[in-house]
């Protein structure tokens, strides 16, 4: 194959690549490309053809990210999350729902950490019981907060082992904090009121045969995701 | 505006781009060159590496388009040009300082002497 035929095939699998990166650095890859071409010859596939696979779906991925808003990031976020459970347990898959938590909660919380909402996760609270209160949706998951609680509590006599005992308890206990704190929260930064809700809630999710916590827990995210993302902090007694 | 910690540990591909424009400006395929070059070829950046750490690094404030040469030598009017901002070059010196600390420390247990000899004669 001549070099302007690579060259060529090269350009058309530019286009794999989300409009504004192409935009910006289209020409210059190209022509980086080109250079490589001169150099290496037909060998310049080998770098370029692995470096494809490996860039083009994470500059998709920022370049849909940064075309939502925050609160649009994490809901997509937790869809993704959520879909993942749902497949792994509709697929029998063991320890797999326990692990898919795991991950998409850390991813979650990276991603928080990353854009600085979880650094606004403390700060002035609210009262409890306002904080219960302020929106149709609260009073449940200020209940689910508090069953958190309780069951980390009845592990530590229920569970077989110390590390059960220690283990799920503890994560138990960090969920329900997390919960009721992100209520609290909430009346002064909506969004990171908001984000710690919503990833307390994820660990109901996959006790779907108990059904009420996942009702609850399904809830809870249309109420929060429904009240939205945006900066200006939610009234503290509204309902 | 972030602080130079802050961005430690850089990524590899961000380092290498970082060390690579240390003596001065370059355009992408002389950054891809010296990168190959100042890792005896062990880090190999396609143009999509380059382009998507160049992205984030013009974002961050670490590293700038130029619009005029300071060598006319290097001039080529079909390329984009770019060099170390004051914030690039403090990164890239705060994160020498980490590698150099930690194979410091690392060259002084006895068990990484004995994988690589050389650790002990620093």
């Amino acid at each position: 194959m001549r070099p302007a035929r690579h060259q060529a095939a090269y350009r058309s699998l530019l286009w794999l690549y989300p409009r504004s990166f192409r935009r910006d650095f289209g020409a210059d890859m190209r022509q980086l490309f080109g250079d490589r071409l001169r150099d290496r010859g037909r060998l310049a596939w080998l770098e370029t053809a692995p470096d494809l696979v490996r860039t083009v779906p994470v500059q998709r991925l920022e370049a849909t990210m940064a075309s939502f808003s925050s609160g649009a990031r994490v809901l997509a976020l937790a869809v993704i999350v959520v879909g993942a459970v749902a497949v792994s347990v509709g697929f029998g898959a063991g320890a797999a729902p326990l692990l898919v938590i795991i991950a998409g909660v850390a991813g979650l919380v990276a991603l928080l950490a990353q854009r600085g909402i979880l650094r606004r996760a403390g700060g002035e609270r609210a009262p409890l019981w306002p904080a219960a209160t302020q929106a149709w949706w609260a009073p449940l998951a200020a209940i689910l907060g508090v069953a958190m609680l309780v069951f980390a509590v009845g592990t530590v006599f229920e569970a077989h082992n110390w590390g059960g005992r220690i283990f799920g308890s503890s994560v138990m206990a960090a969920f329900g904090a997390v919960m009721l704190l992100g209520l609290m929260r909430r009346p002064f930064d909506r969004a990171a009121g908001n984000a710690m809700i919503l990833l307390a809630s994820t660990p109901a999710f996959p006790f779907f045969w108990l059904v009420v916590p996942t009702v609850v827990a399904i809830v809870i995210w249309i109420g929060v995701l429904a009240s939205g993302f945006d900066e200006a902090p939610a009234p503290a007694t509204t309902t | 505006m972030k602080e130079p910690e802050e961005f430690l540990p850089l990524p590899s591909a961000t380092l290498h781009i970082l060390l690579a424009l240390g003596p001065g400006e370059k355009h992408g395929y002389a950054i891809m060159r010296d990168v190959d070059a100042l890792s005896d070829g062990a880090v190999r950046m396609g143009p999509g590496t380059l382009y998507g750490s160049v992205k984030r690094m013009l974002a961050d404030g670490l590293i700038e388009e130029t619009s005029s040469r300071t060598d006319p030598e290097l001039d080529d009017q079909r390329r984009r040009y770019y060099r170390l901002t004051g914030l690039g070059s403090k990164v890239s010196a705060a994160e020498l300082a980490r590698l150099e600390a930690l194979v410091r420390r690392a060259g002084s247990a006895e068990w990484a002497q004995r994988l690589v000899p050389r650790l002990g004669e620093a």
